[in-house]
């Protein structure tokens, strides 16, 4: 299912649209280029099937080794290090109240961009980059599976499944990586 | 305590080779690979003695003596050119600078720890 | 000397400067097809073969010798123009090229080499080529002192300049020692595009013992203004080469030019028209820079830093493989050639960490002179005459903490002045001058600054800070009852502490020297004060010249490995479990006669100690801050490093008692501790201040 990421990653770097033209056919359009496609990685944790939108992508790569961070939240895995830039990984199963996934080949640290600062979320494989249409969006539905509502951005259509966005502002908030029980420094 | 030795060589392996013998003789040699590097360690650390090529680029081994010359403890440092032969005007213009001895290229073990024995004399001689 | 170590050295040491050689023939040949000269190649191509005949002497390769002893004869009559450099000759000389390589070969391999013969031949032949018609110059007005330290073919070379009616220029820089190497490379890079640098001239008689000055003598066909502006740098200024150059008092970079300079662009140019060159006691020209400067973003410099970090982790890599590679045993002259390349690598990136480092630093002068103006203001303000005595000015710190310096330096100038100084009567009642005295000074100890601010006034009274402490409510009368003076004194550092029933006119507005401590803390600074009662008081700050690299501490505990910046350890000691005692329920050690509180980095940090939870020593990190001491527990301790602090980011920057992180060798990240954060934490986790620092003296 995942594909090389190395591939995958320069694949969509390099390019295009075009990178859209399969699923094009598959909805009917003409191969002409439409400007509103929004393009998402689309990854797998859980039994899910997440998406991001690229531009909030940095790099994709294999696991990298992390330092433990005492006094931080289950689901923060640690710091890691790329290239000399230090950043803290998380857990994205742990961190939507999922069970713990096992670390396997496949899996990936989706290295992302949020607030000028970059962030490892560690996924269980990826997918593909995808193009969807705005019409194809739809806003996260209130009622739907409670303690992760607040995460999910928007849900996606795409190819006759559902693509669940995440919020990085809301998964990456600073206030929930430190351990509750640890109250900050003394005033 | 050891003799403090600084070797300012542009020669890799020539290097390699004086600092070879001298510290097999004891010596704590320090290296310094061009005349700037050499700059750099005269005023800040203690040697006794300055083994130096005449011929390099930038500040050559005439210029180096002199700034030994000039320096503290001027007269305290044994300062040794080595050169080969044939640059006879540059080793003539490097004891008028200051330089204790002489040493032509190639040489052998012995040659050195006696060059290196002379200079050092001549320089406890005069001080 | 044994010969294996030679033979594995001379080859490809060997080959390396037959390269070389190479290389420059191909530029000469360049050089020479468009018509022009290339002395600097020439010269690289002599010194190519000077070493390869040193080197080949030493290991007793014969024909190599042989035959680089004949070519250096050769290329010393070219560079030295005494030979004519035609096709012909770089003919003889790309074949020496290839008799070299096969030579070689043949060395390695301890066959017989080549027939040599035929060429040194054709070397020789060169020689006797007819000499190029040249008439000797004159160098009229170089003095001797000059001109005695120069090789025959920088003569030659100054010679040659005079003759192609170059103008010659000598460019006076002044390097600090530590940085010389980067900053003659910068410099060349400059020089060489006016024209040919000769020769480098040092002398020590610098106007201080950590810079050295050069003079380089360069030929250019540029007008010296030109080359004056272009070189507008600090410390670099640029004169003709005239006669008095050596026994003339050096010029003072900062000296005023004899005559109305014209200003442009910041930077002082004296015009001289190119006639005057050559004249005896022409007027310097003084470059000193005011306003050449580059504003550039600190975070650049912090990206730099990080990369310059990247290559010390690289360093200290191959560091490792190679003392894995001595440990072995195997290929022990490798393992030594390559640990002492390792030393020069290490030599080259301090140096650049450090030019980096220079370039964040400015003077606390720049702070000080604001305070100044502070100092009269206030004083007009409370009536009272103060003379403000500053030391120190020229003191550099990072940019960064001198800006945060700011703020604290003012409250304790403010408290000075409201508290400190007494009125004008009070004073001479007193038999003191009237004019109260604030001294300002600033001064480097060590790798830290230290910066005081010292009055002459009534000092603190210990009953008026108890009783203020009282009256507010901080402490209770049995606390104050177990209080060292010294303790008392401190309290002035506690939020809401403030001497005065009502806020005084000056530091009344609602900060005091709490906010003053917490400031310095933040810095990784210490503040200490020293007071007596009539004389003055004295607040000492200790910072750390600089915050981006800093000297740490690694430890480890509970498996995990920490760095601990060494600015705020004290000390270190190593404690056997019957050193550690219990007062109520914490535990202590005694050092110096004081009770010393300790705190387990493992159970602070809730690391899983597994089995090891009763080591038979540990370690104690003693660590301060502001006027607080405490021990922090851990199971090893293994060595110090340098390292770049690294932000954890906005998500984890809040952790508390984590400051961010570092790399060690092995690209593994290490957290850094926020000694501050745990300090505090420790402090208040014991409910007063006063318990921590209980004396037990003896």
């Amino acid at each position: 299912m995942a594909r090389d990421t190395d591939d995958l990653w320069q694949s969509f770097a390099r390019t295009g649209e075009q990178l859209a033209s399969e699923e094009d056919y598959e909805h009917g359009y003409s191969r002409e280029v439409r400007q509103d496609l929004r393009r998402c990685l689309a990854f797998h944790c859980g039994d899910e099937l997440y998406g991001l939108s690229i531009t909030e992508l940095a790099e994709i790569t294999k696991p990298l080794s992390t330092t433990p961070v005492p006094r931080t939240a289950e689901f923060v895995i640690g710091v890691g290090n790329i290239r000399g830039s230090v950043l803290p990984v998380i857990d994205l199963a742990r961190r939507l109240r999922l069970p713990p996934r096992p670390i396997t080949p496949a899996s990936r640290v989706l290295v992302v961009r949020h607030a000028g600062e970059l962030h490892g979320l560690v996924v269980d494989a990826v997918r593909d980059v995808v193009s969807i249409p705005p019409e194809a969006f739809e806003p996260p539905p209130g009622a739907l599976a409670g303690a992760r509502a607040g995460f999910i951005a928007a849900l996606a259509r795409h190819g006759g499944e559902i693509l669940i966005l995440l919020d990085l502002a809301v998964l990456l908030a600073p206030q929930d990586f430190v351990r509750a029980d640890v109250g900050g420094r003394r005033a | 305590m050891s003799v403090r030795v600084l070797l300012v060589e542009d020669s890799r392996a020539m290097r390699a080779y004086v600092s070879a013998i001298l510290e097999a003789h004891e010596f704590e040699v320090e290296e310094a690979e061009n005349g700037f590097e050499a700059l750099r360690m005269l005023p800040r650390e203690h040697f006794d003695v300055v083994v130096a090529d005449v011929n390099m680029p930038d500040v050559n081994g005439i210029e180096l003596t002199r700034f030994v010359r000039r320096g503290p403890r001027q007269a305290e440092i044994a300062v040794l050119v080595i050169s080969t032969d044939a640059a006879a005007h540059d080793v003539e213009r490097a004891m008028t600078a200051g330089a204790n001895g002489f040493l032509p290229k190639p040489f052998t073990e012995q040659q050195l720890l006696e060059a290196i024995a002379n200079a050092r004399s001549r320089v406890q001689a005069s001080a | 000397m044994s010969t294996t170590r030679s033979n594995t050295e001379f080859v490809p040491e060997a080959q390396e400067v037959v390269e070389e050689f190479s290389r420059r023939l191909l530029e000469l040949e360049a050089a020479q097809r468009s018509g022009g000269e290339d002395p600097e190649a020439l010269n690289a191509a002599f010194r190519a073969i000077h070493s390869l005949k040193g080197l080949a002497g030493l290991f007793a390769a014969g024909p190599i010798a042989t035959l680089s002893h004949s070519l250096e004869n050769a290329l010393d009559g070219l560079r030295l123009g005494r030979v004519a450099l035609t096709p012909a000759t770089l003919d003889v000389l790309f074949e020496a090229v290839e008799t070299f390589a096969a030579l070689l070969a043949a060395f390695e391999h301890g066959d017989a080499g080549p027939e040599i013969e035929p060429l040194l031949a054709r070397v020789a032949g060169l020689l006797g080529a007819p000499e190029p018609e040249r008439a000797t110059t004159e160098l009229p007005g170089i003095d001797d002192s000059i001109l005695g330290v120069l090789t025959e073919y920088e003569e030659h070379r100054l010679r040659e300049n005079v003759r192609l009616g170059r103008s010659l220029f000598r460019v006076h820089a002044s390097f600090d020692l530590l940085a010389i190497d980067v900053g003659i490379e910068g410099l060349k890079g400059k020089l060489k595009e006016f024209g040919e640098v000769i020769t480098y001239l040092p002398s020590a008689d610098a106007s201080a013992e950590d810079r050295i000055d050069l003079d380089i003598l360069l030929g250019s066909n540029a007008e010296l203004a030109l080359v004056a502006e272009a070189l507008a740098a600090e410390g670099v200024s640029v004169h003709p080469l005239v006669r008095d150059t050596g026994t003339a008092p050096r010029p003072r970079t900062a000296a005023t030019p004899a005559s109305e300079p014209t200003r442009t662009g910041g930077v002082i140019v004296e015009a001289i028209e190119p006639g005057d060159e050559l004249d005896v006691g022409a007027p310097e020209v003084s470059l000193r820079s005011l306003s050449r400067t580059v504003r550039v973003d600190l975070a650049r410099l912090d990206h730099l830093m990080n990369l310059i970090g990247e290559l010390g982790i690289v360093h200290a890599t191959i560091g490792g493989s190679a003392e894995g590679l001595r440990r072995r045993g195997a290929a022990p002259d490798l393992a030594r050639q390559l640990s002492g390349e390792l030393r020069t690598m290490s030599r080259q990136i301090a140096l650049l960490q450090q030019a980096i480092l220079d370039v964040r630093m400015v003077p606390l002068g720049q702070v000080f002179d604001k305070l100044a103006r502070v100092v009269r203001k206030l004083g007009r303000d409370a009536g009272k005459e103060i003379r403000l005595n500053i030391t120190g000015e020229e003191t550099e710190l990072d940019k960064l903490i001198v800006e945060e310096l700011s703020d604290p330096l003012m409250h304790m100038i403010r408290n000075c002045i409201d508290h400190g100084i007494e009125s004008r009567s009070e004073r001479l009642a007193a038999g003191k001058a009237a004019a109260g005295r604030i001294d300002l000074r600033a001064f480097q100890r060590g790798s830290r600054v230290v910066i005081e601010v010292e009055d002459d006034g009534r000092g603190m009274d210990l009953r008026q800070i108890r009783d203020s402490a009282l009256r507010r409510g901080l402490l209770s009368e049995d606390d104050l009852r177990e209080m060292t003076p010294q303790q008392v004194i401190e309290l002035v550092f506690m939020p809401g502490f403030t001497t005065r029933a009502t806020p005084g006119a000056l530091s009344g507005r609602g900060v005091g020297m709490d906010v003053v401590k917490t400031n310095i803390s933040r810095l990784s600074g210490l503040i200490d004060v020293n007071t007596a009662v009539g004389r003055g008081t004295v607040f000492s700050i200790t910072l750390p010249v600089t915050l981006a690299i800093i000297q740490a501490l690694v430890v480890q505990t509970a498996g995990q490995t920490f760095c601990i910046p060494l600015n705020s350890v004290i000390e270190s000691l190593m404690v056997s479990p019957s050193d550690i005692r219990t007062v109520e329920g914490a535990e202590v050690i005694t050092l110096h006669g004081k009770t010393l509180p300790l705190c387990h980095l493992a159970r602070l940090f809730e690391l899983r100690t597994g089995t090891r939870a009763t080591l038979a020593r540990n370690y104690v990190i003693v660590v301060g801050l502001a006027q607080h001491r405490i021990g922090l527990v851990v199971d090893d301790l293994l060595g110090q490093h340098d390292v770049v602090i690294k932000s954890l980011g906005a998500a984890l920057r809040q952790v508390p008692g984590i400051a961010g992180a570092t790399e060690l060798g092995g690209g593994r990240t290490v957290l850094l501790i926020d000694v501050a954060a745990l300090v505090e934490e420790a402090v208040g986790r014991d409910g007063t201040l006063a318990s921590v620092e209980a004396s037990h003296g003896p």
